[in-house]
């Protein structure tokens, strides 16, 4: 049958093997295929394993809970509040405008900020939750928890907002926290993922930003699956965050109270130093802020008040500013003078009421003069002839060298961002910033704390506790971080003769303790605490011969911009001194009538760490002083109970 | 004696027609099914919603719809066959004309109680025309070309029509169903050099004028073919389902993620997976042992085919078994080198795997014939 030739068999064969040509061609298509499984889940299946495991895991960080700041006596200075805020799925409902103006009759939102969510929700994914409003009241959540099933899409969630207890007294110093900026972003890289937190917040300033790093923690991380859609799903592992550290300051927040209380409504700046350990119990500025307005975003009309008022409430005046020290830097001259060799203790000279050079005339602050002046009496008058002649013996050299050892033209070692240096001018610095060679007039500004010398209120504080102590003192702010004492360098000594430094501090006893003392009426009458110091007057705008000569001799008789800045700085008790305080009133006119009164009620607040007794005032002024006190609303006559010194 | 018996009456009990059912074939079709099912169980997230129990519905019904079609003599499809065609064409014409749009493209008929696809209908009713005009053809005269106009014109009026639908995938797979009917009744095979060097030449003549004065396609369709070439070049656009799609399959490497836990299935990282992208989901979760098991259960089905086309005495069996068998592994294939990204991103099912009940019931419909064919075709053996 097969040997027939007809055109069926012909046919049939043919199909025969056309058939097994299809069906190998077929099985060379299964062996590609199957090879190609091969190749993709034998040979590359790792690479493919990684991938879609990329796919699948995302990221989550869970904030850390910010470290809490405490003052020395374990008072809250920062602490981190529970907010509740109220967010928006956009995806649960199809009435969006309709649900936001329903929940706008809760939680107040207007039309304006309506069409801005509106507007967000068209640019995000809509199953991301949209951030309606943060610090929400409780009663406010409840009414939504109530209202829920009208509200589809609104839920609302709590997290950690940073308050701040003590409110404005101290906000120069601790700052206040924000959200990051993006140049913050770029320098941090690891704040790049926290940045999917809408309320996640870094420090901006103050310690809040200098000890950011340490406040703020490590952040927790939850993995969970994503889906195609960037959908979260299961939770697969989590660490739990840790908190920022806690830190104590070596700060007292009611003696800054008190402090910016005392200063009522003065431009002014306070340093205020224990010498034991080197601690700052106080570094106030006025006019102050309020950080509080900052945690949970500052609204542009508040931000634009500060910003328009003339005193800069922004402005960290004690460790930022820089001033003419003024006579406060006549210690600098005379212990330079001194160490110098070049006079010694029985160095007198004549004051005429001005002193003439090559090259002008140069006033004393008394025209009338002080005679005969010795060491002592011219700090304790003040005498600035007395000092010109000491710049003229001893030239700048040696006076910005010693100004340098005791810490001026040199940022103090603390942890706050901004610090300035103040200047210490010589003739390198002149020829260098100014163009122009030194001039014996300059030495003769310099030698009473005026013309280009510049200094912190901190830095005369700091000054004077490295004059009492003969040692390079550092100020310390931070005492423990989470529980563990920072460690305290050793002091230097300074290396000065104390023969030498006892007839300074004795002029500055004088000054305050006998009369004719710059600053007698501030002197304390408590045996157990008196107090010396030193007043100073920062001349903002030299008086032109030609006011002088039509009348305008005293400072208050210019405009409040033109008057001289009030500097005092004292410390106390004299027998066994333990602090230093230091403040500048902007504008205050004269050291001894403004800022000293001011300097003697805060050193002896910190003395007592309590309302001073009355007895330690001067009996003379013992009535203004209560009156003070009732016009600050405080019982003029304190319990005896709190007469005890901090000591 | 029962051959000599079955020879001398033609005419078969129905329990005769049942024992000369292909079991083989049987079993293979009711496997990969029952994996299908498994598979979409899985795509539902561990639920028979919604789509194991629908399916169900549709296997069992296309089931009986097979045997019924299997115990009809193969000569009563063989006269019909130019009617079915006939109406097959019909509707593929109204769909032109009164159509329902799904996705773009116009595929379905409503016909008041249901909606059909009579491209799907077409895919049959075409390999069975074409196998009864070349089991009436002398054999040595088919490649005549006067011979080669009538088998033409039946294949391209469905191609055309359906290509305008427009259903690219479906069209070229039904050209080449046709053509290997072409083939096998023993067609020159100068025609098919032919046909395929006019091919090579056109895409050639594509891709040279790009960029030219004289460009064939439009710049969106070069960026189709980059994006084939190279699906890395855009992962977020067309290239990121078949990048997806090939991860799928490569995680699951060699023992799979194991069932209901394959994550690019369960977490959505491929469209249509109950469809088109349903191999993946199956090689995420039971790994490279089960694709390649799928693959030979596939070959099973072809294989068991053309030896039973080869069997069969009846030159219109045979046709019709090759033709419909050709179509089937055209699916497959087709639909497999996609998902695995050795062809482009055609919208081609898995047969007997993907979820449809248009697609499926065709083709119960084809292996009935093929069935019927296997019962009847051999009957002068």
């Amino acid at each position: 049958m097969f040997g027939l030739d007809t055109p069926i068999a012909k046919g049939k064969r043919k199909l025969t093997r056309r058939v097994f040509l299809l069906g190998g061609m077929q099985l060379a298509m299964g062996g590609l295929i199957g090879y190609r499984l091969v190749q993709l889940q034998a040979w590359n299946a790792d690479d493919f394993q990684e991938l879609a495991e990329t796919n699948r895991i995302g990221f989550g960080l869970i904030p850390p809970e910010r470290g809490l700041i405490i003052d020395r006596k374990g008072l809250l200075l920062a602490q981190n509040e529970q907010e509740y805020w109220v967010t928006f799925v956009p995806e649960e409902t199809h009435q969006k405008r309709e649900t936001l103006q329903k929940v706008s009759q809760i939680i107040a939102l207007s039309d304006q900020e309506i069409e801005e969510i509106l507007q967000k929700i068209d640019q995000r994914p809509s199953f991301i939750p949209i951030l309606l409003k943060e610090k929400v009241s409780w009663d406010k959540i409840t009414k939504l928890a109530v209202n829920g099933p009208a509200l589809p899409g609104i839920y609302s969630g709590f997290g950690f907002a940073r308050y701040y207890p003590q409110g404005n007294s101290l906000s120069h110093l601790i700052g206040y926290v924000g959200s990051p900026s993006l140049d913050e972003i770029e320098t941090n890289s690891d704040l790049k993922s926290l940045l999917s937190h809408p309320n996640f917040k870094i420090g901006k300033v103050g310690i809040e930003k200098a000890l950011d790093w340490e406040l703020r923690g490590t952040p927790g991380n939850k993995k969970f699956e994503v889906n195609s859609s960037g959908r979260k799903g299961k939770v697969l592992a989590s660490n739990d965050p840790i908190s920022g550290k806690n830190i104590q300051l070596t700060l007292d927040a009611k003696l800054h109270e008190y402090t910016q209380l005392v200063l009522g409504d003065e431009v002014a700046s306070v340093f205020i130093m224990d010498l034991e350990k080197g601690d700052v119990l106080v570094s106030a500025s006025k006019p102050t802020f309020d950080p509080n307005l900052f945690s949970g975003g500052i609204s542009s009309s508040d931000y634009q008040r500060y910003l328009e008022n003339i005193y800069s409430p922004f402005f960290n005046r004690p460790l930022a500013g820089q001033y003419a020290p003024g006579s406060t830097f006549k210690m600098i001259t005379l212990l330079a003078a001194l160490e110098s060799g070049l006079i010694d203790e029985d160095f007198t000279f004549y004051c005429n009421g001005s002193h003439e050079i090559t090259g002008g005339v140069f006033h004393c602050w008394n025209p009338k003069g002080h005679g005969t002046v010795g060491i002592k009496k011219s700090l304790k008058e003040s005498c600035d002839v007395f000092y010109y002649r000491l710049a003229e013996i001893i030239g700048i050299e040696r006076i910005a060298e010693m100004a340098r050892r005791f810490g001026f033209g040199s940022k103090p070692e603390l942890p706050i961002p901004d610090l300035s240096s103040g200047l210490v001018p010589d003739h390198k610095w002149k020829e260098a910033n100014i163009g122009q060679s030194w001039v014996i007039g300059d030495t003769m500004n310099a030698a009473i704390g005026q013309g280009y010398v510049l200094a912190s209120t901190a830095q005369i504080g700091l000054m004077l506790g490295r004059l009492i102590t003969n040692r390079k003192i550092m100020p310390r702010i931070v005492i423990s971080k989470d529980g563990k004492e920072e460690k305290i360098n050793e002091w230097e000594p300074m290396g000065i003769s104390e023969k030498n430094l006892n007839l300074v501090l004795e002029g500055m006893v004088a000054a305050l303790n006998e009369q004719k003392g710059t600053a007698y009426d501030a002197r304390t009458t408590d045996s157990n605490f008196l107090i010396a110091g030193k007043t100073g007057t920062s001349q903002v705008r030299r008086i032109t011969a030609r006011e002088r000569e039509a009348g305008v001799t005293k400072n208050s008789d210019l405009p409040w911009e033109q008057r001289d800045h009030a500097i005092f700085c004292c410390y106390g008790p004299i027998q066994k001194p333990r602090y230093v305080a230091s403040l500048i009133v902007e504008h205050g006119g004269s050291g001894s009538r403004v800022a000293a009164p001011l300097g003697r009620e805060l050193i002896m607040r910190t003395f007592y760490d309590a309302l001073p007794p009355l007895k330690a005032y001067p009996a003379e002024i013992r009535s203004q002083i209560i009156e003070m006190r009732l016009n600050f609303g405080i019982n003029p006559e304190p319990p005896k109970s709190s007469t005890n010194s901090r000591a | 004696m029962t051959q000599l018996h079955q020879t001398l009456d033609p005419k078969l009990s129905l329990l005769g027609k049942v024992a000369r059912i292909n079991w083989i074939l049987m079993f293979l079709i009711i496997t990969l099914s029952l994996i299908g099912f498994i598979n979409l169980y899985s795509v539902g997230g561990g639920s028979f919603y919604p789509w194991v129990l629908p399916q169900l519905q549709k296997f069992s019904f296309g089931l009986v719809i097979m045997v019924g079609i299997a115990l009809i003599p193969i000569s009563f499809w063989q006269t019909s066959s130019y009617h079915i065609y006939f109406i097959g064409l019909i509707l593929l014409v109204m769909v032109e004309i009164i159509g329902v749009r799904l996705m773009g493209a116009q595929r379905w008929l409503d016909l008041g109680i249901v909606q059909i696809q009579p491209s799907e209908i077409m895919k049959v009713a075409m390999v069975i025309a074409v196998a009864n005009y070349y089991s009436q053809t002398d054999p040595t005269k088919v490649s005549r070309p006067l011979y080669l106009i009538f088998p033409i014109c039946l294949i391209m009026l469905p191609v055309g029509l359906i290509f305008i639908q427009p259903d690219l995938g479906t069209a070229i797979l039904l050209l080449l169903g046709g053509g290997i009917i072409l083939f096998v009744s023993g067609v020159s095979l100068f025609y098919f050099m032919g046909v395929a060097f006019m091919f090579i030449g056109a895409i050639a003549s594509i891709l040279i004028s790009r960029g030219t004065s004289w460009q064939i396609l439009q710049d969106y369709q070069y960026r189709r073919i980059d994006t084939f070439l190279n699906p890395d070049s855009d992962p977020l656009g067309s290239g990121y389902q078949i990048i997806q799609s090939k991860i799928a399959i490569g995680s699951g490497g060699l023992t799979g993620k194991g069932f209901l836990n394959g994550t690019q299935t369960q977490l959505n990282f491929f469209p249509e997976k109950h469809t088109d992208f349903i191999f993946p989901v199956l090689a995420e979760e039971f790994g490279l042992f089960w694709s390649l098991i799928i693959l030979i259960l596939f070959f099973g089905i072809v294989l068991v085919c053309l030896y039973e086309a080869l069997k069969a005495q009846d030159r219109f069996s045979s046709l019709l078994i090759i033709g419909l068998a050709g179509t089937f592994f055209l699916y497959f294939t087709v639909n497999l080198a996609m998902v695995t990204g050795l062809f482009p991103v055609v919208g081609i099912p898995l047969p007997l795997i993907s979820y449809g009940g248009s697609a499926l019931l065709s083709l119960m419909i084809s292996f009935g014939f093929i069935q019927s064919a296997i019962i009847h075709g051999n009957k002068d053996r």
